[in-house]
């Protein structure tokens, strides 16, 4: 008399050699498995990374489809707002370069008459220094006090 | 000569740590289980054979996730029966015949008597074990093969606690009532 366990057991015996084989290959599996597990976890973690962002973009496909599509729309509608006619007008109304050089002139002597206008002081003539020879030194001494001027200057004699 | 280890006894600290000895001990305590349980449920030698290695590979990668060193067995069953549902899945069979909750009553006579088999009804006993739907049978083979609790039995199938007791009832009633007809 034999329990079912016993009669399974010896039924199914005859796989021992084959189970005995595929243990030892899974143990011989299990250092180099080892070893490769921290190396490859780099290699995982980018890989995890680029897969997310594939993922992402791939789920965004359409609506970054439709902006692109919005975005080149938007470009030809901005190129074609102005057409050649309009264009060409423009360009055949605007002034030569003889006319905005007359018209330049024409401003500067406004200008100039505005500056010199009646009843503005005329403005003093500068006074001009004669230049003093570097080579010669002399005593310094104060000469010209102008009242009318804030400030004291002094002359070297 | 099939070695059998008291769980406890089981080196699975050491196998957690990395040790190919441990494993190589593990392995070899569960193989030739592992092995019956999965021929008995896809009846194929090349997939049975499969689905322990995988179970083995599987085992060596999460074992970190077993919390309860003394239900290495169970977890370990509970592995391989997962593998048997992929390949029935792949088979294009109904899987959904393993975790089938039937509509059976949760009744269950503990019946402590072993049951005996004589060598002339070897034959019967398996044919009628082919016979019992997939979901009695897982239940009986891990009851008999690993003498499980049935709440370790609960556990590996998924199912539970009463449809366990009442499918390892049924499963029982109907081999036993083939040993008596045969026994006549």
């Amino acid at each position: 008399m034999k329990t079912l366990r016993e009669v399974l057991y010896e039924k199914h015996q005859a796989a021992e050699p084959g189970l005995d084989a595929l243990r030892q290959r899974v143990i011989a599996g299990l250092a180099p498995d080892r070893a490769k597990r921290g190396a490859g976890e780099w290699a995982a973690g980018v890989a995890a990374l680029e897969a997310g962002w594939r993922q992402r973009l791939w789920s965004l496909r359409w609506h970054l489809a439709g902006m692109s599509a919005a975005w080149v729309l938007a470009l030809a509608l901005n190129l074609d707002a102005a057409p050649a006619s309009v264009r060409r007008a423009v360009h055949r109304d605007a002034p030569s370069a003889e006319q905005a050089l007359a018209a330049l002139r024409e401003n500067h002597r406004q200008i100039r008459e505005m500056v010199a206008a009646p009843g503005a002081e005329p403005a003093p003539a500068p006074t001009e220094l004669a230049p003093s020879p570097r080579s010669e030194v002399r005593p310094f001494t104060p000469t010209t006090i102008n009242p009318a001027k804030t400030s004291i200057a002094y002359e070297c004699a | 000569m099939l070695v059998v280890a008291e769980p406890e006894q089981l080196p699975v600290p050491q196998a957690r740590a990395g040790e190919p000895a441990a494993w190589d001990t593990l392995f070899r305590r569960y193989q030739l289980p592992l092995y019956v349980y999965a021929f008995e449920l896809v009846h194929d030698e090349q997939a049975s054979r499969d689905i322990v290695q995988e179970t083995f590979l599987n085992a060596t990668r999460h074992l970190g996730g077993l919390r309860d060193d003394a239900k290495f067995g169970s977890w370990l069953f509970g592995i391989a029966h997962q593998k048997c549902l992929q390949h029935w899945r792949k088979q294009g069979r109904e899987a959904a015949a393993l975790e089938e909750v039937a509509a059976e009553p949760a009744v269950f006579e503990d019946d402590p008597a072993e049951l005996l088999i004589r060598a002339e009804q070897e034959g019967a006993v398996m044919k009628l074990l082919d016979r019992l739907p997939a979901a009695q049978r897982s239940v009986l083979l891990l009851h008999c093969v690993e003498d499980f609790a049935l709440e370790d039995i609960a556990a590996v199938t998924g199912a539970a606690l009463g449809t366990v007791k009442s499918r390892l009832h049924y499963a029982k009633r109907a081999l036993r009532k083939l040993i008596e007809e045969e026994a006549l």
